[in-house]
């Protein structure tokens, strides 16, 4: 009897100790300002967890979940930072119920906007560019640069290249099929590709298209895949994010673009000003965030000459260096 | 066991009637322990061949452990161990020499609950002798009928030997695992209790079955009925606490029993 | 214990007063809302899905003709389509593979566990198998991806990702399903069936084929259903190693998505908003009716068949078969010219001998596997564990990083669960057990608790997030990831509750009762004390599950964080959302501090079934009646 009543003791005091510990626990969240929420676009994720871990005047948790889920967690008042690798969309505020013709084409909004009850401003901070790398083979020796056409010609079914000497004005390539690696339609990548070199949506390369099969296609959601496909084989070309080309450059060539007739830029930090596949990747905030507040505290941070330092190493290319003009004014609007 | 013994047994164990003593099976100082529990002491008789033998006695003496002796059944019983011998036909049963599946094969069993198979009464019967090499279904339908006419049952399942055995009353259940043990030709026949889950009627068409069977076969019977025991058999041994108290022919036993336990114990003084 | 003090107290009042009903029937109220919940949190999974699929299906991109028909599944792009069937076929070839891989195996290996295996034996093969259970898929999914999955490649020329190692590595979580049910099953069949055909001179073997496995065959095919829906609901083997790629194909070397892969795709945020969101209501409904309806069945064949009886067959399929049969042995006597008995003996033998090796192989196979998986993963993650790994957050370089927020995250996370579940499962289950009266309500409110053990993971993280972040607003922090675990983990605490009160012998409750003591007191003084040890095992094993699931808290975890979470209110990092990451990361080093996070993760698990094999085989020790 008295070992059982020992037991049921102990049994008694381990619950009250959990809850009593997780009523503690939940009591402290109120007191903790210092925590800052961010959330959405994967790409911009790796970004957004190398600010975390060296920014000190906050605790800031970082998760993924695509821009669209950034930004309506931070309509909603989820999240303190929305990260996006597009701009805002009216349709984004449609989604939560606002008023979505408030939306501006450059991806902010006229003024604050009603989301269930509470007042929301959706404010935009470029905090980096995402540049994509178009990449091939290490033994491929017939090509270097490629325009958007030769880009459009590969990878569409428009005006179809199946054969590396298919291509306009690469005569001289051997006549071997193009196998083609990819980001599949589900990426942000993919998006941003085709938007970039104009696909007609019912041309570029997916599922759907190319059922024919002449095309030699493999879509995958996995840049290790791309890269160990690409290395692989002669033949290959494909796409990914500079940020992922930059941790493997031996492995594969990056081959140099231009936009239509302008002069082929190879994708480096130092031009990426003047290539044409890059984007800028944002941080939206609600409103501008006071002066003195941990966020502002934050992004002013983000925009720093140390913040920013930290972009080249995750892969992506700084504010700074694409346009010194908009890293300045945005460093003003936070009173810096 | 070794193949070159399974040959020596089977040239041995032929098929056949042999001289009635080589047939007698003779229990010698037998002893069987169920770990540290001695559950049969020092039993020693002859059960004569061609005669219904019975075993009697309180519940626990040990009588369905001597049946599981005498063809080996006690082997898959892990903790079971057994002393003495069993001599049948020139051959110590209980020696490693005898292969348990053969000796199955010529000293059939049929137990207390009724256990068909979940099969058809077709399959049940058939299932032995397939396993033991006949094939020919022509050959396979001639011994399920047979078996069957031999236990009584043709005439009541005839017409639907391909329904599912566990639909039969529990009397024909009985029948039909008699009827399998028939099927596979065996030379003794081991009952435990064969009638004790069932109604008077059932119990005496086995009773006329067992007369019958004795033509052809040696039978050893456990049974808790008194009257059957008198009834049916030829010879009777009362068991006690696993020892063997008295054994002789039935008459002399019910009439004249030379123990006073086996007296009280006819009688239903006890147990 | 009962107080004989309040009765004679109020001596002026009726003595038989129903004095102490009020506590009683609070109490019994309490435990009946306990027990209702599972009901209601059924009905809003259910309703949850309804809604998102009407949703999806009357919204200008669905359309239900195309979801069942359709051969196409790209939610994105300029011109999404949505035919489900890539997804089915995907989900068929995998979990279905990965069943016909386990299904031979796992009965193989219970045969032998049940008739050959020596006590010995099973006793040490039996927990190994359980272990074998008990390791989470995120852990298998890593070692298919760097193990299996290139061997599939370099000698079969798979792709990158591919169907088939995901169908080996779930066909391991699906053998010890189907190994414990079928042993059950196999066991229960009477030693007098065994007895009666041993008895006719058949081998054990013999036996066993004939009629033994023929017996135990509805819940064989219980076991292996309940197998397969194990199979089609699993989510992170699908989504690491089979590819997130829909491609309507059978060949299991290509990759394929699965419908938990894509619903775990809409988790990770890879698709982007609009329809695409909406089709995984309309995927996880189906996905939920086709795990609900295979279970189910499973379920049927086991308790209604137990009888083991035969199917009837058609009579002119039974002439045909004859026929046949008939002709065919006719050939065989005519081929096999000598009938020798000693020859066909020594081929009984034989055969035995070889179903033995054959069984016996099936049981070391997955036996061998678990060895193997535990030195791969120990030789790829030892390197990694440090000081530093368990006392850093998870940097983004991987010599600095490690993860004690995300340990303590865990911790938190199933610390929070357990403060749910155990009181909600413990009190179902004692109303159920101790006060239900009404026989149909309860049989109904056990069966609903059942199938919520059903639902697959990657759903209830789905309905989870949508009720509880999207509806309710709780946030994605420990707080709602808490909830969800505490309803996956609920069923086996209840089951497990309800099995340690039935071991209370009915004489317990009877003395107390004639005491005077109220049902309450009867159950709180004298049943739950002696139920405990059972109650703490069954806690603690299912907490360990909820330990290492990664699917349902996929939505809703952190993946950066510095520090632990300092509330319940607070997002939070787990270890198996890290190993996923960590998995997925481009960089080889964060795919060792997977593996290293692995064997934390591991060990946590196993100290936890520790604990609860120790309590049981300590009560069992001193039990009495
Ligand atoms: N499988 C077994 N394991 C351990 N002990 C056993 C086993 N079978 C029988 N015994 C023991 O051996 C003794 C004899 O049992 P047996 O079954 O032979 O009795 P019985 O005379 O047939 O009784 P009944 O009339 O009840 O059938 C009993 O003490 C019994 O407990
Ligand atoms: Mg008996």
């Amino acid at each position: 009897m008295r070992m059982r009543w020992n037991k049921k003791l102990t049994v008694v005091a381990v619950f009250g100790l959990l809850i009593a510990g997780t009523l503690v626990m939940s009591g402290c969240t109120g007191s903790d300002d210092n925590q800052l929420n961010q959330t959405g676009s994967s790409t911009v994720l790796p970004l957004a967890k190398a600010w975390a871990e060296e920014y000190d005047g906050a605790q800031i948790s970082v998760s993924g979940g695509g821009s669209s889920h950034g930004i309506s967690a931070l309509l909603k008042g989820e999240a303190d930072l929305a990260d996006a690798s597009r701009q805002l969309k009216p349709e984004d505020i449609e989604k939560v119920g606002g008023d979505p013709s408030k939306v501006t084409d450059n991806g902010t909004v006229t003024g604050p906007i009603k989301v269930n009850g509470r007042e929301v401003e959706p404010t935009k901070w470029v905090v980096a560019h995402d540049v994509l790398t178009v990449v091939v083979n290490n033994q491929n020796d017939w090509v270097d640069e490629l325009n958007y056409t030769q880009l459009y010609h590969i990878f569409t079914t428009d005006d179809t290249s199946i054969y590396w000497d298919d291509v306009s004005g690469l005569d001289d390539a051997p006549h071997k099929k193009i196998r083609i690696y990819a980001p599949d339609e589900a990426s942000g990548t993919y998006d941003y590709f085709f938007e970039s070199i104009g696909g007609l949506d019912n041309s570029r390369l997916g599922h759907d298209v190319d059922k024919d099969g002449k095309k030699d296609y493999h879509p995958s959601a996995d840049d290790n895949v791309i890269l160990d496909a690409i290395k692989n084989n002669e033949y290959a070309i494909g796409y990914f994010g500079y940020a992922y080309y930059k941790q493997n450059t031996e492995k594969v060539n990056a081959l140099s673009i231009a936009e239509e007739d302008e002069e082929a830029v190879p994708p480096t930090t130092e031009n990426v000003a003047d290539y044409p596949l890059s984007r800028p990747l944002h941080i939206y905030t609600d409103g501008v965030p006071e002066e003195g507040s941990t966020i502002n505290d934050y992004l002013r941070y983000v925009l720093s000459e140390e913040g920013q330092s930290i972009v080249p190493g995750v892969g992506y290319i700084k504010v700074g260096d694409v346009s010194p003009g908009l890293l300045q004014h945005q460093l003003d609007r936070l009173g810096g | 066991m070794s193949a070159t013994a399974a040959k020596r047994e089977i040239k041995t164990l032929e098929k056949g009637k042999k001289e009635t003593t080589e047939e007698t099976i003779s229990i010698k100082n037998l002893d069987v322990y169920y770990g540290d529990n001695h559950a049969i002491k020092d039993v020693s008789l002859d059960i004569s061949p061609y005669k219904i033998t019975a075993f009697i006695g309180p519940s626990g003496c040990g009588k369905s452990t001597i049946l599981r002796a005498i063809n080996r059944m006690n082997d898959e019983i892990s903790n079971c161990r057994m002393e003495g011998d069993i001599h049948w036909r020139g051959h110590k049963l209980l020696s490693d020499e005898v292969d348990p599946v053969i000796l199955r094969e010529k000293i059939g069993m049929v137990f207390q609950k009724p256990n068909p198979f979940p099969k058809s009464i077709y399959d049940n019967i058939a299932y032995g002798p397939k396993i033991h090499g006949v094939k020919d279904k022509d050959e396979l339908d001639d011994i399920v009928e047979k078996s069957l006419k031999d236990a009584a049952l043709w005439d009541e399942v005839k017409d639907r030997l391909e329904k599912n055995a566990l639909d039969l009353s529990g009397g024909q259940q009985q029948r039909l695992c008699i009827a399998r043990a028939l099927a596979i030709e065996p030379e003794v026949i081991l009952l435990d209790e064969p009638c004790s889950a069932l109604d008077p009627i059932a119990t005496s068409k086995i009773e006329d079955l067992l007369e019958e069977l004795k033509e052809d076969y040696t039978v050893v019977i456990v049974t808790h009925n008194m009257q059957q025991a008198a009834r049916i058999s030829d010879y009777t041994a009362y068991m006690y606490l696993g020892e063997l108290i008295e054994f002789g022919e039935t008459e002399q036993i019910f009439e004249n029993p030379q123990k006073e336990n086996t007296e009280k114990y006819i009688t239903g003084r006890f147990g | 214990m009962v107080s004989l003090k309040s009765s004679s107290q109020k001596d002026d009042e009726n003595p038989f007063q129903k004095g102490r009903n009020i506590k009683e029937k609070l109490i019994r109220s309490v435990l009946f809302i306990f027990a209702s919940l599972a009901v209601i949190v059924s009905a809003l999974i259910i309703f949850t899905l309804l809604e998102g699929s009407f949703n999806f299906f009357l919204g200008p991109e669905g359309s239900m003709l195309e979801f069942f028909f359709g051969t196409n599944w790209m939610p994105s792009g300029g011109d999404p389509s949505f035919g489900v069937l890539p997804l089915l076929m995907a989900t068929l070839v995998v979990g279905g593979g990965a069943t016909l891989i386990a299904t031979p195996i796992g009965l193989a290996a219970s045969i032998y566990l049940a008739e050959f295996a020596g006590d010995k034996v099973r006793n040490i093969v039996k927990p190994l198998i359980e272990m074998l259970a008990g390791i989470p898929s995120i852990a298998l999914a890593y070692f298919a991806l760097f193990t299996i999955s290139p061997l599939f490649r370099v000698h079969f020329g798979a792709s990158y990702f591919n169907m088939a190692s995901a169908m080996i590595v779930i066909s391991i979580m699906v053998i010890p399903i189907i190994v414990s049910i079928s042993d059950d099953a196999i066991t229960a069949v009477s030693s007098e069936l065994e007895d009666g055909s041993l008895a006719l001179g058949t081998t054990r073997w013999e036996t066993t084929k004939n009629v033994i496995v023929p017996s135990a065959s509805s819940g064989i095919i219980g076991s292996v259903l309940l197998g397969l829906a194990r199979a089609v609901g699993e989510t992170m083997v699908a989504t690491l190693v089979a590819g997130s790629v829909a491609n309507l194909t059978f060949s299991p070397l290509e990759e394929g998505q699965t419908m938990t892969a894509y619903m775990a795709q809409v988790a990770k945020g890879d698709i982007p908003p609009g329809a695409a969101i909406q089709a995984a209501f309309a995927v996880g409904l189906l996905l939920f009716i086709i795990t609900y309806l295979i279970r189910l069945g499973g379920e049927l064949i086991t308790e209604h068949f137990t009888g083991g009886k035969e199917k009837k067959s058609h009579p002119f399929v039974r002439r045909a078969k004859e026929r046949l049969e008939r002709g065919w042995w006719r050939v065989k006597s005519i081929l096999s010219t000598e009938r020798d008995k000693v020859a066909a003996l020594k081929n009984r033998y034989r055969k035995q001998k070889m179903g033995k090796v054959i069984t016996f192989l099936c049981m070391i196979g997955p036996l061998l596997f678990l060895s193997y998986f535990i030195f791969n993963i120990l030789r790829k993650g030892l390197p990694g564990m440090s000081i530093t790994f368990l006392t850093s957050y998870p940097s983004r370089f991987p010599d600095k990083a490690g993860i004690f927020p995300v340990i303590m995250g865990s911790i938190y996370l199933i610390s929070l669960t357990m403060v749910i579940a155990v009181p909600i499962g413990v009190g179902a289950a004692i109303y159920l057990k101790e006060f239900a009266p009404d026989k149909f309500y309860s049989r109904f409110l056990r069966r609903i608790i059942h199938n919520l053990a059903g639902v697959p993971s990657i759903v209830f993280g789905f309905i989870g997030y949508i009720i509880l972040v999207e509806m309710f607003s709780v946030g994605g922090n420990l707080l709602s990831g808490s909830i969800i675990l505490a309803f996956m983990a609920l069923p086996i605490i209840e089951v497990s509750t309800e099995e340690a009160l039935e071991s209370v012998p009915d004489s317990f409750r009877d003395a107390a009762r004639g005491l005077g003591a109220t049902k309450w007191e009867t159950v709180k003084n004298n049943v739950l004390p002696n139920a405990l040890p059972g109650i703490m095992t069954g806690s603690i094993l299912s907490l360990s599950r909820a330990l290492g699931e990664t699917a349902p808290i996929l939505f809703i975890t952190t993946m950066f964080a510095k520090n632990p979470p300092g509330g319940i209110f607070d997002q939070f990092m787990a270890m198996p959302t890290m190993i996923f990451y960590w998995t997925t990361h481009m960089k080889e080093e964060f795919q060792v501090l997977a593996a290293t996070t692995i064997i934390v993760l591991l060990a946590i698990l196993l100290t936890m079934n520790g604990i609860a094999i120790y309590i049981r085989y300590r009560t069992q020790k001193r039990r009495r009646w």
